[in-house]
């Protein structure tokens, strides 16, 4: 199954390299579709700045994107690889630089750029979300696993034992909850 | 959640920032490539990023309600020092969230009795009955609501729910099963000792060994 989804990955890596090599701009394209969110989200994790993150996976992708360009990617099958440490690379980079720019994003952010209004919009509405999946919720000791296993961090056997639970129920109200609050997610975002 | 424990416990040390070295590389290089596990950890971080965010508002409101309140004014303040003790500061504020969230959700039980006594809910479910080993621990002097697992007995009418200790017997009429499928029976300032808690109702009997110290 891994080597079925890697072989498939790493063919779609070396179509996309060879593409844009080729002068593609459609594989251009289709590199920060495939791409942006994950990175995104990866730089998100390492620098907790949502705002932040949205710059610096747009750089790793433009360096990753003029790499390709100029056909200096050794292995392209293992672009993600490459992805993945540009990103971080990126990012230490950006942290070496933070303490001279301190002073001048102190003057530049005095007003929320849009992106970051964005962001702010997408956690109020994800908060809006969770907030009805857990009033649907009518079981309080249910409400309580959640809490403590995504609020408190809380281990599962820890949880169990002092909720006096059952693995099988534990999993079960994990599940129910994460599978409420894809779909909650889902149906509004086809309201959108 | 159960179909891939080592991968749950791998997203979860990433989601905790635990993840360091070529693991996070490993796992970082992962996400980037595998489409329908970055979708699943997107959406617990989002998930667990939420909770902690509604967790943070609803202390803050239970706080300013606690101001308000007489009735949990002694059990809120209370948790507010523990809370504030420099020694303990991230034990303590766990406390202090929990007992809240306890406390909201007595605020919304729709079939509770008497709120304002209550310290704490002790769920009871059949795993903590007399076939387990070990009697329910409680602390003397404490009030609390015993939150008791009721789904054998949906839609039985003769439910007798009884507490018997040294000094006699007290018998409870639970009004019925709410959509949490449990009885909701408060229990205050038992003097130590060791109490039988006996569920019964449609020929089935249920017997929690309760111990206040």
């Amino acid at each position: 199954m891994n080597g079925k989804r890697d072989s498939g990955e790493r063919r779609v890596s070396v179509d996309l390299a060879e593409r844009i090599v080729s002068g593609d701009r459609d594989a251009e394209t289709e590199l920060f579709q495939r791409y942006y969110r994950r990175v995104r989200f990866v730089l998100a994790r390492r620098s907790q700045d949502f705002a932040l993150a949205e710059d610096l996976a747009q750089e790793t992708l433009l360096t990753v994107l003029n790499r390709l360009r100029e056909g200096t990617i050794d292995e392209p099958e293992y672009l993600n690889r490459f992805i993945q440490q540009t990103a971080k690379y990126v990012y230490i980079a950006w942290t070496r630089k933070r303490s001279n720019q301190t002073e001048f994003r102190e003057s530049v952010d005095d007003s929320p750029d849009e992106s970051a209004v964005d962001s702010a919009y997408e956690r109020e509405e994800t908060r809006r979300i969770v907030r009805e999946m857990i009033n649907s919720i009518t079981v309080p000791r249910d409400k309580d696993l959640l809490y403590r296993y995504y609020v408190h961090d809380q281990d599962k056997a820890v949880i169990c034992d002092e909720l006096s639970l059952s693995t099988e129920h534990f999993d079960r109200v994990i599940s129910r909850a994460r599978s409420r609050f894809r779909e909650m997610a889902r149906a509004r975002l086809s309201c959108e | 959640m159960s179909k891939n424990p080592a991968g749950d416990m791998v997203t979860r040390k990433y989601l905790r920032g635990e993840l360091e070295g070529t693991a996070l590389d490993d796992f970082e290089a992962r996400l980037i490539e595998e489409p329908a596990l970055f979708e699943k950890v997107e959406r617990e971080s989002a998930l667990m990023e939420a909770l902690k965010a509604e967790s943070a508002s609803l202390l803050e409101s239970n706080n300013v309600k606690a101001s308000r309140s007489s009735g949990f004014q002694g059990l809120l303040s209370n948790l507010a020092r523990r809370w504030a003790m420099p020694a303990w500061p991230l034990g303590a504020s766990t406390v202090a969230i929990t007992a809240c969230f306890v406390v909201a959700f007595i605020y919304r039980s729709p079939n509770l009795p008497n709120t304002e006594l209550l310290d704490r809910i002790v769920y009871l479910d059949e795993t903590r009955s007399s076939t387990s080993d070990a009697a329910v621990a409680l602390v003397a002097g404490e009030s609390v609501l015993l939150a008791i697992d009721a789904i054998e007995w949906d839609g039985a009418a003769d439910i007798r729910i009884t507490l018997r200790g040294e000094n006699g017997v007290q018998e409870y009429r639970p009004g019925g099963i709410g959509d949490d499928y449990q009885f909701l029976v408060p229990v205050s300032r038992l003097k130590p000792g060791d109490y039988l808690l006996t569920v019964s109702g449609r020929g089935v009997e249920r017997l929690y060994v309760l111990r206040a110290e």
